[in-house]
């Protein structure tokens, strides 16, 4: 009993609380936020500021799956709705982007809107076909920062199809995106 | 012909020209009435709301970040304001919670670079202020200013680590510029103690 009693104790004290998460958001650290308002999500849904917080910390460390459930949530006011459509739009590039490069999907007509996110970077500049394929690699280069390209490809782990985004500025990798 | 011929002639002429009158009357009545309804039914469907815009740029709001402190501040305070003295000095989970999850400075150049934010730019600023570092603390108050020029924390962050570098005038004149447009305590608070060359 008392061995029950301490773990809940530890596992209480270990338990981040929204105080916490609110000040991690602050200071950058959007993994933690991510991983813990998982944990506490119970708490953070009652209040869409604090959904939305969850969503972008989640959208910034390249957790976006995750985005799912705040889209559901979202929506009460005009901001939220405003968010909801842009993990809505970024998810669904994403889905398209994994759909194109993997299974040789071909989709035509699409105009939807841009965006800030690489996602949808790529995306737009993909299905405009700027892109030149080196082996399995799709080269897209960024056309309003200069030396700045983006290398797109699929990677399987487990049998599941990966999106990889690699980022390069001048012929130096910087920065690596895996989305599932 | 006989005269009552003749007269019956001119009274169905006149009979024609009554008729001709009325009908046109009618008609132009009737014209009317359906230009009136179709202009009606068509206002009826215009909208009412502003016009939309036309974009194809969908950026996020980030509204939630400015309510965001003050949830803060509403969450710290106590349940029970009137605690016995004996349940205060027990400590306090939650700050130490913060306390211990504070991150470093180079932690937060670090995320910065990866997202940059004003709160994030606030406390890099806050950081080497508290450091003796003004000269940096400025130009990350500056930064942060950068993303709204409304924020006061950027404005005192500037204003004290302009007045530490013995740049008091321009301390002053930061804080006064501010005060022109926001009426704030803290603000005033502040230019007075500099103006009284308080210790900050």
């Amino acid at each position: 009993m008392k061995k029950i009693l301490l773990s809940l104790f530890l596992a209480t004290l270990l338990l981040a609380d929204v105080q916490t998460l609110i000040q991690k958001y602050k200071q950058g650290d959007y993994k933690y936020v991510c991983l813990n308002g998982y944990k506490l999500f119970s708490k953070l849904k009652k209040d869409e500021d604090l959904v939305s917080m969850y969503a972008f910390s989640c959208l910034k460390a390249d957790y976006i799956n995750r985005l799912a459930v705040p889209i559901l949530i979202l929506g009460k006011t005009p901001a939220s709705r405003k968010n909801r459509a842009y993990f809505s739009l970024i998810l669904a590039q994403k889905n398209l982007l994994i759909s194109a490069l993997s299974d040789h999907e071909e989709f035509t007509g699409l105009n939807v809107p841009n965006t800030d996110h690489i996602i949808s970077k790529v995306f737009n500049l993909y299905f405009q076909k700027k892109y030149k394929k080196s082996d399995n690699a799709y080269i897209i280069r960024d056309p309003k920062i200069a030396g700045v390209e983006y290398r797109v490809f699929i990677v399987k782990k487990s049998s599941i199809p990966y999106l990889r985004i690699d980022v390069y500025k001048n012929g130096k990798k910087i920065d690596t995106h895996l989305y599932r | 012909m006989h005269e009552y011929e003749l007269l019956e002639k001119r009274w169905q002429k006149y009979r024609y020209k009554k008729l001709l009158v009325k009908g046109l009357f009618t008609t132009a009545l009737i014209a009317l009435a359906s230009l009136l309804l179709t202009w009606k039914s068509v206002s009826k469907f215009e909208p009412t709301s502003p016009k939309a815009k036309v974009t194809n740029y969908l950026a996020p709001s980030l509204d939630f970040e400015k309510h965001l402190l003050a949830k803060k501040t509403a969450q710290s305070r106590p349940s029970k304001p009137s605690q016995p003295i004996k349940k205060a000095k027990k400590p306090n989970t939650s700050h130490l919670a913060i306390s211990a999850t504070k991150l470093t400075l180079p932690q937060m150049l670090q995320n910065y670079k990866k997202h940059p934010s004003i709160d994030l730019a606030n406390m890099i600023a806050n950081e080497y202020y508290q450091q003796k570092e003004y000269q940096k603390a400025m130009k990350w108050a500056i930064k942060a200013n950068e993303f709204d020029k409304e924020n006061e924390q950027s404005w005192i962050l500037y204003a004290k680590s302009a007045y530490k570098l013995g740049q008091k005038q321009k301390a002053i004149n930061a804080l006064k510029i501010y005060l022109r447009k926001h009426p704030s305590k803290r603000v005033k608070k502040l230019l007075s103690q500099m103006m009284q060359k308080d210790s900050l």
